[in-house]
């Protein structure tokens, strides 16, 4: 799938980056939520991982200028876990709420790919 | 009065014999007489014989009585024989009858009578020389008569005069004894009242006086109580009664003085009929009296009339009697005011002792004389090191009032001290100190302090400890991921897993950080494990740690008490740090755990110098510390003990000397 990785700390996206393209998606990066919002638009993509601070626009702001993610899977992603929970990224038209540091980085992977799966069926 | 010598007579051209007749021819036969016998006479009529008696010097007088005029003779010669009774009287009694002879001799007082008599001449001469003898006599009688007279009316006057002196006297000493005994009366009355102290004793008093007089029953005593009530006070029978009423019990307003209706009110109160009674509204001078109602009543049985011997006994009485109530009910208010000054002074929960320059207490309050500290807090030279002035000397020497705190043991007092002048003098002479126990609030204050250190720590600590999470995280992922590009055993492998473990660490350490100072859980009470705790809580302290040796004795198994983990863990956190700092480069911290009985302790030990016996007392005083400027406040042991304290533990120095310390926590095991 397209996978979309939006995050301004740049060891962060370059190791989504590498650990998507590794599993064998096509993956485009984008520094901040602006850049992000330009290439969500050209890109389509069919997975989104968006960090929820960043300079310019924050990640739920990005989802909100895109309004319908449609099918989509969208994961924010935080290092300030308190802020945010399931239920409330759901709200702002996120799919899934990934905690940061992550665990184990092929977990994001792994959620993102069986999120995706679910919402093109 | 003055003593007259009598008119000399003249006595030149006077024989001394005188011939007195009524009849002139008898001159001449009296002449023929007398004349062969050389015997000079001067012949007087009866008619001029006074005068010439009154004029001339006369021995004898012949009186030549004839019967036809009898009783004019006789009444002449009583006159004269009594105006002039030195004269010797001689009659010549002519032709008279014995009957008239008998008349004239009885009624007049004659030398000799003669009657045609050869005899006469010698009789008459014989009458001549006896008239010296009775001249004489009669000129001394007559001289003592008027002597006697002087003497008499002189008597006369000066018994007058004695007696009115000594009336006089008399009445003024009658007076003065009298006076005398009513200024004494009055004197022992005074007296009296004035050594009565209370309206008991007055009462009493005033009974005994008023038994003097009679008609008049044991006093009464109204004195207003408040606004409401009256106090009573009467005798029943010997004993004095002492009553409080409402004042709506009295008939009528008291001040009107209307005796019937005090009567009715006093016949309700005594529960009996009362006599006629007299009141007497009590006048007061004193300031706090002016409007201070007080009434002596007196029931008698005077009837209609009141008896005079009262209205001026009780005259020179109602001033005394009025001052001496007065006197009492000052005394009264005075010692209610001391009463009450002295339950205020004493019932005041800080400590307060009033004291001059040596320390030396005048009065202290019932919280200072109980007071545990009581033997620090006048002794401000031994507390030198915990303040810096003394207040009292300051106190004294600025004449303002100062305040400084004081360290007691694990108490802080705050002192003000206000400078009083107790002797008079400009410079004040003793100090007033209040002793407030600040220990609790300064302890809040520190929390307070504590907190809002921790809390902007904690916003601080949050905030790096985010911006640092995402380059962990990216360091964590990306060595993560560059590991499968390496072979398992190969030297670049395990770089990058060191590094990936290092980043792992990282993100732990600052996971650990946002627990420590997440201080909206801090209140929470949980149960913690305190070896996971403990284990947690070293590596935030590696760098304190660095250059320590660490013996690290953990009970086997877990360890569970009821506590706020983030504040158990800032008290292990300030522990160990407290004892890395205690400690030179090679020191040894030695943390041991371990269960005994119901309580958990934590053990936690150094090498350092140990902490001197001198302060040893004060290291869990807040703000206590014997670190440099900025390297702490002081809170920590006295936060921590207060942490324990309120976990239903203890926080101990175990021990302290010259080759190390050990303090102990000791926590109820949780109830699991």
């Amino acid at each position: 799938m397209k996978v979309l990785i939006v995050d301004d700390e740049p060891l962060v996206r370059r190791s989504l980056e590498k650990v998507f393209a590794k599993s064998g998606h096509e993956v485009m990066v984008a520094a901040d939520g602006t850049e992000g919002l330009e290439c969500w638009k050209k890109f389509s993509p069919e997975g989104v991982v968006l960090d929820v601070l960043m300079p310019g626009l924050s990640g739920p702001e990005v989802i909100g200028e895109i309004g319908d993610v449609g099918k989509t899977a969208v994961a924010l992603i935080s290092a300030y876990s308190g802020d945010y929970d399931l239920d409330s990224v759901k709200k702002l038209g996120a799919d899934i709420f990934i905690e940061k540091p992550f665990d184990s980085i092929q977990d994001v992977v792994v959620q993102l790919e069986k999120i995706q799966e679910l919402k093109s069926r | 009065m003055e003593w007259m010598p009598d008119p000399v007579k003249d006595d030149s051209n006077s024989p001394g014999l005188v011939f007195s007749s009524s009849d002139v021819e008898k001159f001449e036969v009296f002449a023929s007489k007398f004349k062969s016998k050389k015997v000079e006479f001067s012949a007087v009529s009866h008619t001029n014989l006074e005068k010439y008696l009154e004029e001339h010097q006369v021995k004898v007088i012949v009186f030549d009585a004839s019967e036809k005029l009898l009783h004019d003779q006789i009444q002449l010669s009583q006159h004269l024989q009594s105006t002039f009774p030195e004269i010797n009287w001689v009659l010549s009694a002519d032709g008279f009858s014995i009957s008239n002879l008998e008349t004239i001799l009885n009624s007049s007082d004659f030398y000799a009578v003669f009657c045609e008599d050869g005899k006469f001449l010698q009789t008459l001469e014989k009458a001549i020389e006896s008239q010296g003898e009775r001249k004489d006599y009669y000129d001394t009688l007559k001289k003592v008569k008027v002597q006697n007279k002087k003497l008499e009316e002189l008597n006369k006057n000066l018994e007058g005069i004695v007696h009115e002196r000594t009336m006089k006297e008399f009445v003024a000493s009658n007076k003065t004894s009298r006076s005398l005994k009513t200024i004494r009366g009055l004197l022992s009355f005074i007296k009296s009242m004035s050594r009565v102290s209370n309206a008991d004793e007055f009462m009493v008093e005033l009974q005994r006086e008023l038994k003097k007089i009679s008609g008049i029953m044991p006093p009464l005593l109204v004195l207003q109580e408040g606004k409401h009530s009256l106090r009573l006070f009467y005798f029943q029978g010997r004993q004095l009664i002492e009553k409080k009423v409402s004042r709506s019990q009295v008939v009528g307003d008291l001040s009107a003085q209307n005796p019937s209706d005090l009567r009715s009110s006093m016949t309700n109160f005594l529960g009996r009929p009362m006599g006629a009674i007299e009141i007497e509204k009590m006048q007061f001078q004193a300031k706090e009296l002016l409007n201070f109602e007080a009434f002596v009543v007196f029931e008698n049985n005077f009837g209609d009339k009141i008896v005079s011997e009262y209205i001026d006994f009780m005259k020179d009485r109602w001033p005394i009697i009025n001052m001496a109530l007065e006197n009492i009910l000052i005394k009264e208010g005075m010692h209610n005011i001391a009463r009450q000054w002295s339950r205020t002074f004493n019932e005041m929960k800080d400590p307060i002792a009033i004291m001059d320059s040596n320390y030396k207490l005048s009065l202290s309050n019932t919280a200072y004389n109980s007071s545990e500290d009581k033997k620090y807090l006048n002794d401000f030279s031994g507390l030198e090191s915990s303040f810096k002035e003394d207040p009292v000397q300051v106190a004294l020497a600025t004449g303002e009032t100062y305040s400084t705190d004081i360290h007691i043991k694990d108490k802080v007092y705050r002192v003000n001290s206000y400078p009083i002048h107790l002797d008079g003098q400009s410079q004040p002479s003793h100090v007033i100190n209040q002793y407030a126990d600040v220990t609790q609030s300064i302890d809040l204050q520190s929390r307070v302090i504590q907190g809002e250190k921790m809390a902007a720590v904690g916003l601080l600590a949050g905030n790096i400890a985010h911006e640092l999470n995402n380059p962990l995280t990216g360091i964590h992922s990306l060595a993560e991921l560059l590991l499968d590009d390496f072979e398992n055993e190969s030297n670049t492998y395990k770089d990058m897993d060191e590094i990936r473990m290092a980043a792992a660490r990282c993100q732990r350490i600052i996971k650990d950080l946002l627990d420590f100072s997440d201080l909206e859980t801090n209140a929470r009470v949980s149960e913690v494990e305190v070896n996971g705790l403990v284990r947690k809580t070293l590596p935030l302290l590696k760098m304190a740690m660095r250059m320590m040796n660490s013996n690290l004795n953990l009970s086997e198994g877990e360890l569970w008490v009821e506590c706020n983990p983030q504040l158990l863990q800032q008290v292990v956190f300030n522990l160990i740090n407290n004892a890395c700092q205690a400690m030179e480069e090679t020191g040894v911290l030695t943390v041991i755990t371990k269960q005994q009985g119901d309580e958990v302790s934590i053990i936690i030990r150094d090498t350092g110098s140990g902490i001197p016996d001198e302060i040893k007392e004060s290291v869990f005083d807040p703000f206590f510390t014997t670190k440099s400027e900025g390297k702490g406040t002081g809170l920590g042991l006295s936060m921590s003990k207060s942490v324990i304290e309120r976990a239903g533990g203890r926080l101990q120095l175990n021990h302290s000397s010259s080759d190390g310390t050990e303090f102990e926590v000791v926590l109820p095991k949780a109830k699991k």
